[in-house]
């Protein structure tokens, strides 16, 4: 899932949330995610006891009894430690496995996910990092679906969480928790999550969605100097992105370079916005301040 | 935490890696060779159970050992073959991230290290064919880029022939097979690509398919000197070639050669205006060699 930089995220419209769509998941409140995960680690610490002590019978007490050799105790143990290491791991693998999947499928069939989402989030004795890929999941949906506060205190719990193997996801849910910020009027949210990303390596893609974000959070909060910084570096990079996406950072980057009283640079950055977005969305980005007047 | 503190600047277009021995582009038969020799594979069924009986093998194994180190076997298994598990997920996540990193090699441009790269990890991505199509269609636009467009035809034919027909992807790969082959002189196949790709799209010819695919159709008028119907084809350029973004600018330039060659000349001025506010005309003239004439009467 890629977040998008939208032109008037405000006025996207919502997927449809009436009917069976839009109604599987309640609404998120933080507590719900520890709570899942301090049952998930009950339920493994019970299921390890409990083999424990069922090696330790089959290996440790049963042998010499009833014509069992010390031999086939270990070999009943080995197996039972395999079959239950496997069940658990493969349950945990397919969970992970869905939540990747679902996650793709997010930007284009939300109503689907709404629906398959809950079963997963149903599901016993995850490990930590998995159950918090689901809630990833959760955020991506709710910033699809234009549930930007909801999406900001998801993408706030999953942080707060080790995300282990799954620690390469964080840039994403920065980001993702940076934009639904600046969606839902969150500086200090967005400025947050912008400042952790620049402590760690992303990808290209990451490092272009963010550029998108940075310079909407900067000309939004009026830092047109930051803004301007780097300019053509930046329009460089920029060209790298999808033609609307690059035509909505030209168009803020146009706004920064006026207001510093650079109308060259301003008048040849809003040439190429023109030439770049829809007229509507440049249409709604003037109406937010994001672009020059016509 | 301080708002008022600029975050840190985004650093500009990251630099080519470490300057290595050049990397020759392969020719057409080359390439060919050495898809044929990395043709991908699915792993055999039964290699997923190969885990399990290497544990059963050893608590077999077990029962006719009766010293301690007989019964450590089943375990000494196990940990072996969750150990292997984690090692084998390791190169699998290394392999990702290569193919992710070529790839990001070949969107910044930097040819010589994106077609090594992805040339060396084709044969280590044999049983993964999601990244081995990542990798070729890596080698196929790295080559279209560079001018060696008969190689270029051969990796975008590898991947058509996985592909279903009707697939976006297969879509704009005709596409770019029909500006190659056009480019290489190959007019009928590219003729011949062009009518597939119509058939599928019909009218459906807005968003990004159907601008690379007017622009497909203007580099045949260019090539076939049928100017005027390049000119009627694309009646509001600016909507049609909004969607590639700033390689629309191709689409401005050979509109421009054609209302040039129409005689409009002041239409092919804002034409070609419109391309070099998009991308320079040095740029334009690089990828296109036609468009250098344009670029050296604007200059003039």
């Amino acid at each position: 899932m890629t977040p998008t930089l939208t032109p008037n995220p405000a006025g996207r419209p919502a997927v449809e949330t009436d009917g069976v769509s839009g109604t599987a998941l309640p609404t998120f409140s933080p507590g719900r995610m520890l709570r899942e995960i301090q049952r998930d680690r009950l339920i493994r610490v019970a299921l390890a006891l409990a083999v424990g002590l069922a090696v330790l019978l089959l290996a440790g007490w049963l042998p010499g009894r009833a014509g069992v050799t010390a031999g086939w105790g270990l070999f009943v143990s080995a197996l039972l430690v395999l079959a239950v290491w496997v069940t658990l791991s493969v349950g945990n693998a397919k969970a992970a496995g869905a939540a990747r999947g679902l996650l793709v499928m997010v930007e284009h069939q939300p109503d689907q996910v709404e629906q398959v989402l809950p079963g997963l989030l149903e599901r016993k004795a995850l490990v930590g990092w998995v159950r918090v890929m689901l809630y990833h999941t959760w955020a991506a949906l709710r910033h699809r679906q234009g549930r930007h506060a909801e999406a900001v205190s998801l993408c706030r719990s999953v942080l707060s969480q080790p995300l282990g193997p799954g620690e390469g996801a964080r840039p994403s849910v920065l980001l993702l928790l940076a934009e639904s910020a600046l969606e839902s009027g969150e500086m200090v949210s967005a400025y947050e999550a912008l400042f952790a990303t620049h402590a760690m390596p992303l990808t290209l893609g990451q490092v272009l969605q963010r550029l998108g974000l940075q310079t909407r959070y900067e000309v939004s909060t009026g830092a047109d100097d930051a803004a301007c910084q780097h300019l053509t570096a930046k329009a460089e990079l920029a060209e790298l992105m999808p033609g609307n996406l690059c035509g909505a950072t030209h168009a803020m980057l146009a706004v920064s370079a006026s207001r510093r009283g650079d109308a060259q640079r301003a008048a040849w950055l809003d040439a190429r916005a023109r030439l770049l977005c829809e007229p509507e969305q440049l249409e709604q980005l003037r109406e937010q301040g994001l672009a020059l007047p016509a | 935490m301080n708002v008022r503190k600029p975050l840190p600047s985004t650093p500009a277009l990251p630099g080519p890696p470490a300057p290595a021995e050049p990397f020759r582009p392969p020719s057409a038969e080359a390439l060919a060779a050495h898809l044929a020799t990395c043709e991908p594979r699915p792993l055999p069924p039964w290699v997923r159970f190969v885990p399990l009986g290497v544990v059963a093998f050893a608590a077999l194994l077990s029962f006719g050992v009766a010293d301690w180190w007989g019964a450590l076997l089943p375990w000494s298994a196990l940990l072996g073959v969750v150990w292997f598990g984690v090692w084998q997920r390791q190169q699998t996540a290394r392999r990702k991230v290569a193919v992710q990193w070529t790839q990001e090699l070949a969107m910044l441009r930097h040819h010589d290290h994106a077609l090594r790269s992805a040339w060396t990890l084709l044969p280590r991505v044999v049983h993964e064919p999601e990244d081995h199509g990542k990798l070729v269609a890596v080698v196929g636009h790295t080559l279209e880029d560079l001018g060696h467009r008969d190689a270029a035809a051969v990796a975008f034919d590898h991947l058509l022939q996985r592909m279903p027909e009707g697939h976006p992807g297969a879509l704009v790969l005709r596409v770019q097979k029909a500006i190659a082959a056009f480019e290489s002189d190959h007019l009928a196949d590219g003729d011949a690509e062009l009518r597939k790709i119509r058939s599928v799209i019909g009218g459906r010819d807005e968003g990004p398919l159907g601008a690379a695919y007017h622009t497909a159709r203007l580099v045949q008028s260019v090539r076939t000197n049928h100017f005027a119907e390049g000119v009627e084809d694309v009646p509001d350029p600016v909507t049609t070639f909004r969607p590639l973004g700033i390689d629309g600018a191709i689409g401005h330039g050979l509109l421009a050669y054609c209302l040039k060659q129409t005689g409009d000349n002041d239409a092919a001025t804002e034409a070609w205006n419109r391309a070099t506010l998009l991308l320079p005309g040095s740029e334009l003239a690089r990828r296109l060699p036609v468009l250098a004439v344009m670029r050296n009467e604007a200059t003039a």
